[in-house]
């Protein structure tokens, strides 16, 4: 008989009922409406389509009636995030360590923070880093005892997990690294290569899916993967691979930024003090090299590639790390039998279990305990009502960012409510250019702007004659288009929240609209919250200025300066200086202007729209020399601005 | 001969002392292998020889096992299935001549019994304690785990495919699917346990040649591909190109099928075969979830 997986039962319920305490009951932001949605009505999800995790979810809702749709997609999130800490454990008993203390580190995995703040709310990190540990667990099992058995397991949820996230596809390359150098001859036997290349199509042969659904699913209002070729354009979305996985977005400045933050996240943020106990792991396999190589690789190439990546300023940044969360977690158990060998040879009677060890995962569970505690958080719907509440019948609202579409797409199909809307998305724009193949490829971002431009005007066409139009629009080509037809929208539907509440959160480095002390929020949201609030004005009123509504950006000025600013955070208090600067632009107060950006160029060298803005501001006080400067220096900073790059030639030629 | 009445509640008692055999009767009802083992314990030959219900021995079945253990020093001889022309319907056809050629194609010397039709020195069948009175014969694998088991003792066993039976069994479509079903999962669980899973794929397992397993496993994608080319109407190049090379794995058995039964029937079995694959494909994923939550038969 095999042992009864008690240690396993106990991982699994621990981590679940944690989840479930704090677990988020309704939408929550970013792409949990999306996520939900179609978990409901079997539709696709943004690329590359997520079609494991919309099944799952699918399966779920229907065993679990008696839950409300939100909470059961989130509960999926939760499940997976439990399971992938049970072969956390499978893995650490793998490589020989005592029962304690494989439950007490993989319980750390559990309540480590980012694992557990997506595993509160519907998302795909978690069932991607279910997917990664059990490949890990099976390919570490052939490094063992190649058994053919655990390679093609490991071929078929390598393909499985491959419909998840690109950083558990990248991930592959690992695993396959390792099998290689474990036992090269007998995988490229035909006899067995059959087979592992088998398993591994029936796994991702999931992506049928999405192409049956789009086929016949009208839910999103671009055109989809419903034909076989358009199902590669739609995974890999515009660029080719190569340039997607070596371009560095954002620079070199950003990129160090990123890789700083990365650092300091791996020692400080997630596994606390522990955290340094996986480089004894590295130096405990040193002699295993291929296990070296093969942990080194699989965690060098999902930090490098996130690292690399323009997302410094998503909200998802962190979570696209767990891959190497995971190996690092794996590392510091071999570190911790490393230790534990070293003892037991110098004292013969140091202990190789060791029940203390419990009491690490109960520090990790109690540190970040508050943070992910989303079991009041009601943001979602609260900004989800805001986006919609005043908004006339039969209207059309023209969004800009996840949250707003997502939010209102669950507020359509899954609760059914202001199905009247017409909702309009910019992403939407640009996924008819690259997943319909109507229109050929752009080469640069000017190109891509004329396309979302005149598929703009086709909606504009199709919809403002009948309905009155809202927007929420950020990088919506307002002045063009807008100006262009003699239409003023009906009005700019804010995703900031009304001021109707006592200032009182007791935080302090957070800059906070006084509205919301009375809303729940967790550690992301309120790091999300805050940079989303100030930028809003910033929108708002260059929205209306294009509009050329005076006093509409007075008033969007004076908003601002009533805003209550606390916030510590360097990038956040230049933000405040930019728009200040901006603000005595358009009030024609040059030098309060050129005085705000100088103080946010001063926080941030490469800061080109801050250069810009001063630019015209030192033009205004005649001051040509400088402006020059300034601008030549902004588009040094960002090369793609032709606007400034016309008035630069034209100041240069006046000034000759 | 002997009969082991397993506490019987019908007429086998009356049917077998009407012949001349010896009975011996249980009082509590137990197990076919517990019956096999009492009788074998019994029996004062040197070798026994056993046969399922459902077979009908050739006139020299008995002559061609006695010149097999003369001709060969080995521990245990293993016969096949003749081929008949009684069958009634394509699908017994498919399936006793596919059992029959699984065992032509096998290598002489092999690592498990028939229980259908085998034959072993009685010493070697009580020093490996016969067979296990845990297993359910009616799992088809309980004479594969006694053979594994005899192999491990070293013990020779030979494939003789001049020792021929006749299979009785009928199978109508849905028998054959539920059959083989059953079977999958139960094949897979032995192979599991004995830690063959992974190198059946390339040994194959028992009589199971690796061709077929492939097969089997390539049944899936066909099948789903089949079916959304059709109603999604996708264009069916790819469903041909697997469909050849379905055929081309299985080549073998279907042109023997011809050679015995005609080409038209051949083409309709492979037919049959792939819904076949498919279900044992549906019934292997089972038997490797019940491994993986150990309700394994031991």
């Amino acid at each position: 008989m095999k042992n009864k997986p008690l240690a396993e039962i106990v991982i699994f319920l621990a981590s679940l009922i944690v989840y479930i305490l704090t677990i988020c009951p309704d939408v929550y932001v970013g792409d949990s409406g999306e996520f939900i949605s179609n978990a409901f009505t079997l539709g696709y999800n943004h690329t590359p389509g997520y079609p494991l995790h919309i099944l799952i979810s699918r399966i779920a809702i229907l065993i679990l009636p008696f839950l409300s749709v939100p909470l059961t997609v989130n509960l999926v999130s939760a499940a997976a995030a439990s399971l992938s800490s049970v072969f956390v454990y499978k893995i650490l008993k793998l490589i020989n360590l005592d029962s304690i203390i494989g439950i007490s580190l993989s319980l750390m995995w559990s309540f480590s923070f980012t694992l557990w703040s997506r595993a509160t709310i519907a998302e795909i990190y978690t069932l991607n880093i279910l997917f990664v540990s059990v490949v890990t667990y099976f390919v570490l099992k052939f490094y063992y005892k190649q058994s053919l058995t655990n390679l093609y397991f490991a071929a078929f949820w390598s393909g499985l997990g491959l419909s998840q996230h690109i950083n558990g596809a990248l991930f592959v390359l690992s695993a396959v690294l390792l099998v290689v150098l474990v036992n090269r001859k007998t995988l490229f036997q035909i006899s067995v290569m059959k087979y592992v290349i088998m398993f591994f199509a029936i796994g991702v042969s999931i992506y049928v899916y999405l192409i049956i659904r789009s086929a016949s699913n009208e839910a999103l209002p671009f055109s989809g993967p419903e034909k076989w070729k358009r199902l590669s354009e739609y995974i890999l979305p515009g660029v080719g691979i190569t340039k997607q996985l070596f371009k560095t977005g954002g620079g070199m400045a950003n990129f160090a930024e990123r890789a700083l933050w990365f650092l300091k996240s791996l020692f400080v943020k997630e596994f606390w003090i522990f955290g340094f106990l996986f480089i004894p792991g590295i130096w405990a396999i040193r002699k295993e090299w291929k296990l070296l190589l093969f942990f080194g690789s699989a965690a060098f190439i999902n930090s490098f590639n996130t690292v690399r990546g323009p997302l410094q300023f998503q909200a998802d940044f962190d979570a696209h790390f767990l891959v190497t969360y995971l190996m690092a977690l794996i590392l510091m158990g071999f570190g911790v039998r490393y230790f534990l060998e070293i003892a037991s040879k110098k004292f013969s009677k140091f202990p190789r279990t060791i029940p203390s060890f419990l009491i690490f995962p109960i520090v990790v569970l109690l540190l970040n305990f508050n943070d992910n505690d989303k079991s009041k958080n009601d943001f979602g719907s609260i900004l989800l009502e805001n986006l919609v509440v005043n908004l006339e019948q039969n209207a059309a609202l023209f969004t800009a960012e996840d949250e707003e579409f997502f939010l209102t797409r669950y507020l359509q199909q899954v609760e059914g409510k202001r199905s009247d809307l017409t909702i309009v998305t910019n992403s939407d724009l640009g996924k008819i250019i690259k997943a319909s193949g109507r229109i050929p490829a752009v080469s640069n971002n000017q190109q891509m702007q004329m396309l979302l431009m005149r598929t703009a005007k086709s909606l504009i066409d199709k919809y403002i004659k009948i309905r009155p139009v809202y927007i929420t629009m950020e990088h919506f080509p307002v002045e063009n288009i807008w100006s262009e037809y003699n239409l003023i929208p009906q009005g700019i539907v804010s995703r900031v929240l009304p001021k109707d509440s006592e200032y009182d959160t007791g935080l302090k480095d957070v800059l906070v609209n006084p509205a919301w002390s009375n809303i729940h929020l967790d550690a992301r949201v309120r790091g999300m919250a805050e940079y989303s609030y100030l930028s809003q004005f910033l929108y708002n009123s260059d929205i209306w200025n294009r509009l050329g509504i005076h006093e509409n950006v007075v008033g969007e000025i004076e908003r601002f300066r009533n805003f209550p600013i606390e916030t510590q955070d360097e990038n956040k208090r230049r933000l405040t200086f930019v728009f200040e600067g901006r603000a005595n632009l358009y009030l024609k107060n040059y030098e309060k202007a050129v005085a705000a950006l100088t103080e946010a160029i001063e926080r941030k060298e490469d800061d080109w729209i801050s250069r810009e803005l001063r630019g015209t501001a030192f033009l205004m006080m005649s001051d040509t020399s400088n402006a020059r400067n300034d601008w030549q220096l902004s588009l040094k900073y960002n090369p793609n601005n032709p606007g400034l790059n016309e008035k630069l030639s034209s100041l240069f030629n006046s000034d000759k | 001969m002997i009969v082991v009445d397993d506490a019987s509640t019908d007429r086998t008692q009356e049917i077998a002392s009407s012949f001349d055999v010896k009975i011996i009767s249980l009082k509590k009802r137990q197990n076919a292998n517990y019956c096999r083992n009492i009788g074998a314990e019994k029996a004062e030959g040197d070798i026994l020889l056993f046969l399922d219900s459902d077979v009908v021995s050739k006139k020299n079945t008995i002559e061609m096992t006695r010149r097999a253990f003369e001709k060969n020093h080995v521990d245990a001889i293993v016969g096949v299935y003749a081929v008949s022309n009684e069958y009634p319907n394509l699908t017994s056809k498919y399936k006793n001549l596919w059992i029959r050629f699984s065992y032509t194609i096998s290598e002489p010397a092999i690592d498990w019994i028939f229980g259908a039709v085998s034959a072993i020195r009685k010493d070697v069948f009580l020093k490996a304690d016969g067979f296990k009175k845990g297993m359910q014969a009616k799992r088809g694998t309980d004479d594969l785990e006694l053979g594994k088991r005899l192999s491990k003792m070293n013990y020779k066993i030979l494939l003789d495919t001049s020792v021929e039976v006749v299979h009785l069994k009928t199978f109508s479509l849905l028998s054959l699917l539920q059959n083989d079903f059953r079977r999958s999962i139960w094949f897979v669980s032995l192979a599991g346990n004995l830690g063959q899973l992974g190198t059946s794929t390339t040994k194959g397992f028992v009589n199971i040649y690796p061709n077929f397993i492939f097969s089997t496993v390539l049944s899936i994608p066909l099948l789903m591909l089949l079916i959304f080319s059709l109603v999604y109407s996708w264009n069916l190049f790819p469903v041909i190109l697997l469909l050849l090379l379905f055929y081309f794995l299985n080549r073998k058995f279907i042109n023997y099928f011809a050679k015995n039964y005609g080409i038209v029937q051949s083409v309709l079995a492979l037919g049959i075969m792939l819904l076949d694959n498919l279900i044992c494909a549906v019934g292997s994923f089972a038997g490797v979830v019940s491994l993986i939550f150990n309700r394994n038969e031991k």
